[in-house]
């Protein structure tokens, strides 16, 4: 009986090794530490993640993984400060807000200047990218059609409007539209974001006003119509390596400062494109990128 | 294009192949690992409660309390009681372990009971000593029964790591968030089918193991199987 | 984390409108009843008489069982794909994961049926019909309700999940509150879903116990009583 349960043991054993082990070790990098690069959960988020997660190998890193998405912006800090996650691309103004609620910074240069004063000290971001990924507020083209192309255009109709968004719109935004347009929705509504309930919901007019992202593939195809915010409502929203400072060596900063000097918002869109209108992997999809500019 | 032709673009990708194997890979240890442990687990509270009655009361509702908290529930709170960070794995993990041993511990204790009282007293007078009974005697003879119950926590461990995509944590559930998110039917329905082969294989593995473990039961007429609900 | 629950629920605005803890209560019962009347009026019949002819059982009991691998949140998005609608994908998700514990559940208390009695029953004379419902029925039922157990926690774990496809209930301050990291609204929800859990499983126990018909529980209190042999 003794030999049957150490057999089964190793059996047991060898199968779980074979499996492989993904629990994760530190993310605290470095020259021989690991690079756990962190995504939230927009799809282009994954994409920029393999375009950094390349550029960082094609470096000389060799221990670099990217993580599956997850949760919001809250979810991500708390990751990078416990160091589960050694970087995650960002968005430049959200980022701000998220550390300074009353921050009055709008354009790029504002934004990038006030964050990295900011952001507390175990934190840094690298060199912004020009491509900017802003929400927009997105209707369908019937309601386009009767004139309205701004927010402004929008603000009086808005008490019979239902908007669907994120989780956490109404808090940061709610006020701020009133105050600014005098828009006050007649419901807002928590769909996801920017995602496919977001998209289901205002192409079966569950919604007749939903936020979306510029850079997203899914306002085109469905022939929706994105509104101005001609009053300058939502911030700069440039794309930005968001760091946990000593996790990077400087060969692997400067890799990721060129990734983000040739990144702009015409390139950003088509990589969603392929991303959720064709369905290539994002890995390949990076892969390409990085070849077509030089970066390999 | 046709389903069957976007299935076959989204396989022609290496890194999807490459992605795909990893996934299978994570989900087999996340789902596995609990499997055993809570095995152990069960096993161990099995022993320690056979011979304290009022004991075994608490112990087999707090198994059952266990085991209806819903999983994502269960998921998202261990967390914040073990301290673990929150993209850690380790959180699927001990969730599962805690769904097996509540589920083995009703089948470890009545297998326990099950075992022919004359067979455990010619092991007492043939001078084995408790642990040595237990683990020579009473277990194997348990196995049958125990056997059944691993079967159908196997098959739910597996069932239930895809949950824990929702926390961000490997495994097949990765393929259901990606086809969700990108309205793409093809990972979704690569990632069930795998699932449910995965099932396949380890409970043919698990029939197998049980065979191996009970060598006297082969010797005797096959005898048909109850179905149980 | 036991502040942030406390302060949580003593948040008043935690208790009304859309968001509020009583609407998602009542729409993941909501869910959970719908989907449990709909899948046992599928599963009950088909149990009923598959378990009378004994035909076909062990087939319909595996390909149950097989259902029971499904991964939740691999149905539930495939079907939003397919019908693009939250609750219509999440409730015939739902319905499919409901069926098979209930199936199981009648087959089984069908099939536990003594031989004996059933013989006892034709002789005194009663046609098949009869059979089934004055002497099948009753004497299954404990075993029934038991598969209606397994289902209803099925269905409460599922709606939780469901709610990434967008369903309301209870599973929105899981998901919401983990977007968030309000770790107060995601331990809420998971007492909560808990709870519900909880309570259904308790009241379906009391009715399995109830709704056991006397002679059966005699009987039941007279084996209990004798050694059990070991099932292979």
């Amino acid at each position: 009986m003794r030999r049957r349960l150490l057999g089964l043991l190793a059996v047991v054993g060898l199968f779980a090794t074979a499996c492989g082990n993904p629990l994760e070790g530190g993310a605290e990098g470095g020259p021989t530490g690991e690079i756990v690069i962190g995504a939230s959960d927009v799809g282009e988020s994954l994409l920029l993640a393999q375009i950094y997660a390349g550029a960082l190998r094609n470096a000389g890193a060799d221990n670099v993984t990217v993580r599956p998405p997850v949760g919001g912006r809250e979810v991500v800090v708390k990751a990078l400060e416990d160091r589960s996650l050694s970087l995650v691309p960002e968005y430049s103004g959200n980022l701000l807000r998220y550390f300074n609620e009353n921050t009055g910074a709008t354009t790029p240069n504002e934004v990038y200047a006030e964050l990295r004063q900011t952001l507390p000290a175990h934190f840094e971001v690298l060199e912004q990218a020009p491509a900017e990924n802003t929400d927009m507020l997105v209707v369908r083209r019937e309601l386009a059609d009767q004139g309205i192309r701004t927010i402004s255009d929008l603000a009086p109709g808005c008490g019979e409007l239902i908007f669907g968004g994120p989780g956490q719109w109404g808090e940061r935004w709610k006020e701020r539209i009133k105050q600014l347009y005098g828009c006050e929705f007649k419901e807002i509504r928590t769909t996801d974001t920017g995602g496919p309930v977001t998209v289901e919901a205002l192409r079966s007019d569950e919604v007749q006003v939903a936020d979306l992202f510029s850079t997203s593939s899914t306002i085109r195809s469905n022939g929706f119509v994105a509104l101005e915010d001609d009053k300058n409502m939502f911030p700069a929203q440039n794309i930005v390596p968001f760091v946990a400072r000593g996790t990077l060596t400087e060969r692997e900063v400067r890799a990721l400062n060129a990734v983000s000097a040739v990144l702009t918002t015409e390139k950003l869109t088509d990589l969603n494109v392929e991303f959720t209108e064709e369905k290539r992997n994002p890995i390949d999809i990076a892969e390409g990128f990085l070849r077509e500019n030089d970066l390999a | 294009m046709s389903f069957l032709d976007e299935l076959g673009r989204y396989l022609s990708s290496a890194n999807n192949r490459e992605q795909l194997l990893t996934t299978v890979a994570e989900h087999c240890y996340l789902a596995l690992v609990p499997l055993v442990l809570g095995v152990v687990l069960a096993i161990g509270i099995g022993w320690l409660t056979r011979t304290r009655q009022s004991l075994r009361g608490v112990v087999l509702v707090l198994g059952n309390l266990v085991y209806t908290v819903p999983s994502l529930a269960l998921f998202v709170v261990i967390p914040s009681i073990i301290g673990t960070k929150i993209l850690d794995s380790i959180n699927v993990v001990v969730a599962l372990t805690l769904y097996t041993a509540a589920l083995l511990l009703r089948p470890v204790l009545d297998a326990l009971d099950a075992v022919p009282s004359h067979v455990v007293a010619s092991a007492t007078a043939m001078g084995y000593r408790p642990a040595r009974r237990f683990f020579t005697v009473e277990l194997p003879l348990a196995v049958p029964v125990l056997a059944a119950g691993v079967r159908v926590a196997s098959v739910s461990n597996i069932s239930l790591v895809s949950v824990g995509a929702l926390i961000g944590v490997g495994g097949l559930g990765v393929l259901f968030t990606d086809g969700f998110q990108r309205e793409y039917f093809s990972p979704i329905v690569i990632g069930i089918v795998l699932t449910l082969l995965l099932a396949l294989v380890v409970d043919m593995l698990l029939v197998l193991l049980r065979r191996v473990l009970t060598p006297w039961d082969r010797a005797a007429a096959p005898v048909k199987v109850q179905v149980t609900a | 984390m036991i502040t942030e629950i406390v302060n949580w629920f003593s948040d008043s605005a935690n208790w009304q409108g859309p968001d509020g803890v009583p609407t998602r209560l009542l729409e993941h019962l909501g869910y959970v009843a719908l989907a449990l009347v709909i899948a046992a009026a599928i599963a009950i019949p088909v149990g009923l008489f598959v378990g009378h002819t004994g035909s076909g059982g062990l087939l319909l009991v595996g390909a149950g069982n097989a259902v029971r691998a499904l991964p939740t949140l691999g149905l539930v998005t495939f079907l939003f794909l397919l019908f693009t609608d939250s609750t219509v994908a999440a409730i015939i998700g739902l319905i499919v994961l409901a069926v098979p514990p209930i199936l199981a559940g009648t087959y089984a208390g069908l099939q536990a049926v003594d031989r004996y009695v059933v013989d006892a029953a034709v002789g005194v004379g009663m046609r098949g019909w009869q059979r089934l419902w004055q002497v099948e029925v009753p004497i299954s039922l404990p075993l029934v309700i038991g598969g209606v157990r397994n289902a209803v926690l099925q269905l409460v774990a599922t709606a939780a999940v469901a709610a990434y496809v967008g369903l309301g209930g209870l599973g929105r301050f899981l998901l919401d509150g983990l977007a968030i990291l309000d770790y107060g609204e995601v331990a809420a929800g998971a007492v909560l879903t808990a709870l519900l859990a909880i309570v259904l499983d308790v009241l379906l126990a009391t009715a399995q116990r109830v709704l056991t018909p006397r002679g059966v529980r005699l009987a039941q209190a007279d084996v209990r009583g004798g050694t059990k042999e070991v099932a292979a």
